[in-house]
């Protein structure tokens, strides 16, 4: 399989799928594609019925996935601008990626879902989900706008707004905390919620919060 | 601070603070910080902004300013964000430099610089019922010394009038200009309707100083 990069603003992923090659997405990101490229649903139950509902209905995950066999191309695009990646995985190699963020995924790849709880606090964040992604295999994922890496070492610490987080290495920890703006009463009053990410392991940023522009999704 | 752009499709600005030192953002802005950061803020009253000129903008309509400016201070970087493509601009302002920067597209400044907000122009315009309505061109007041960090809709095209010389700019095309620069509502013939002209209000910026204007909307 070989995955092409095209574009500048809003770019799409062409792949060109050999005999037998199988890559899977969401519904809704193909832009075209050769006509002998096949094409099947893929039904995402891992878990079961109650995991399946409660990723569906309250995570925004999809129930179904599409997925698209060789011989022949076909692109995607996310319909939005932003810098689209690919990336290699070593077998056993596990990453986190936002949701609705990830472009394309070889068959080969384990597809699961993370869930980053939020405060607890009323009227804050209740949480939310990630695509857990572990090789071997290829995957290619468009951020919101740039992206912006950073390798962090053991125990390294960082805070960041949560519509920020779009990429991180499973051995990065995340927790949700409530950022005060100041001190006493009014500095909790207005504090905001955000993230703390710690090392080791590599976090990619995104500079546009996907809250303020909804990703198009199947 | 030392404040830089990063990225070219919706650019972000990362700001380095030294130990002590202070800036102030619009709020919701913050992309990522390090834990070394502390946040607090800055209540428009501690920048001498007096409650009634606050309330007397808010009584106009439409005006963005928040009651409150979130504060950094460092050591360690901090990075923000508006979420929109447009060119960021880092300006350096000498003491007592004044620029009048369109309201929505401050992103940080330094605690040094004079903050007010301010009604740069009105107009009046008819709705379709006939009724007078008010029209302001809201913006931030921002006085040297210190760097002061803003972003535009689209690029941004800089011009240096002259004492006395002119330029046009349509009402959404005005990003920011320095206070020596007179501004003017002028009515411009547009087309013939019916009976009557349409006509749309333009802006007359004036020089002395330095205008800043915005291709996107």
């Amino acid at each position: 399989m070989d995955v092409q990069i095209q574009g500048e603003f809003i770019p799409i992923a062409l792949v060109s799928l050999s005999a037998g090659d199988r890559i899977f997405c969401e519904g809704g990101l193909m832009v075209y594609s050769d006509p002998s490229v096949g094409f099947q649903f893929r039904w995402f139950t891992q878990g079961g019925m109650g995991t399946t509902l409660k990723r569906t209905i309250l995570g925004g995950v999809p129930f179904h996935l599409h997925e698209y066999f060789g011989p022949g191309y076909v692109a995607f695009s996310r319909y939005r601008p932003g810098e689209v990646r690919k990336l290699d995985l070593a077998a056993g190699e596990t990453v986190d990626v936002g949701e609705h963020s990830m472009l394309l995924a070889t068959t080969t790849v384990t597809y699961n879902t993370f869930y980053v709880p939020g405060t607890g606090r009323v009227g804050r964040m209740i949480g939310f989900w990630m695509d857990r992604l572990t090789g071997p295999g290829t995957i290619v994922f468009q951020g919101h706008g740039n992206i912006i890496t950073f390798q962090l070492k053991p125990g390294e610490g960082m805070d960041i707004d949560h519509g920020a987080l779009l990429f991180k290495d499973a051995s990065v920890s995340v927790r949700a905390f409530n950022q005060a703006m100041g001190s006493g009463l009014m500095g909790h009053a207005l504090s905001f919620e955000a993230l703390h990410v710690e090392g080791p392991g590599r976090i990619w940023l995104q500079t546009v919060d996907p809250s303020r522009h909804p990703p198009r999704s199947g | 601070m030392q404040a830089d752009s990063v990225g070219g499709i919706t650019p972000a600005v990362l700001a380095t603070l030294k130990p002590g030192e202070k800036i102030l953002a619009a709020h919701g802005l913050m992309l990522f910080k390090e834990p070394s950061i502390k946040v607090g803020r800055r209540t428009m009253r501690q920048l001498g902004v007096s409650m009634g000129t606050y309330m007397a903008m808010h009584s106009r309509g439409d005006a963005e300013e928040n009651f409150f400016f979130a504060e950094f201070e460092g050591p360690g970087h901090v990075s923000f964000s508006r979420d929109k493509g447009g060119e960021v601009r880092v300006v350096p302002l000498p003491p007592g430099q004044t620029w009048h920067l369109r309201e929505g597209h401050l992103i940080c400044f330094d605690e040094s610089i004079r903050y007010q907000p301010v009604v740069v122009a009105q107009w009046q315009v008819r709705d379709a019922n006939g009724q007078v309505e008010n029209r302001y061109l809201f913006a931030d007041s921002l006085a040297g010394p210190g760097t002061l960090v803003f972003q535009a809709y689209g690029n941004i095209l800089s011009f240096n009038l002259q004492p006395g010389e002119t330029i046009r700019t349509s009402t959404e095309g005005f990003l920011a200009a320095q206070n020596t620069v007179g501004v003017q509502v002028q009515w411009q013939f547009a087309a013939q309707l019916g009976t009557g002209n349409y006509q749309v209000p333009v802006l007359h910026l004036t020089g002395p100083g330095q205008v800043m204007v915005h291709s996107g909307l």
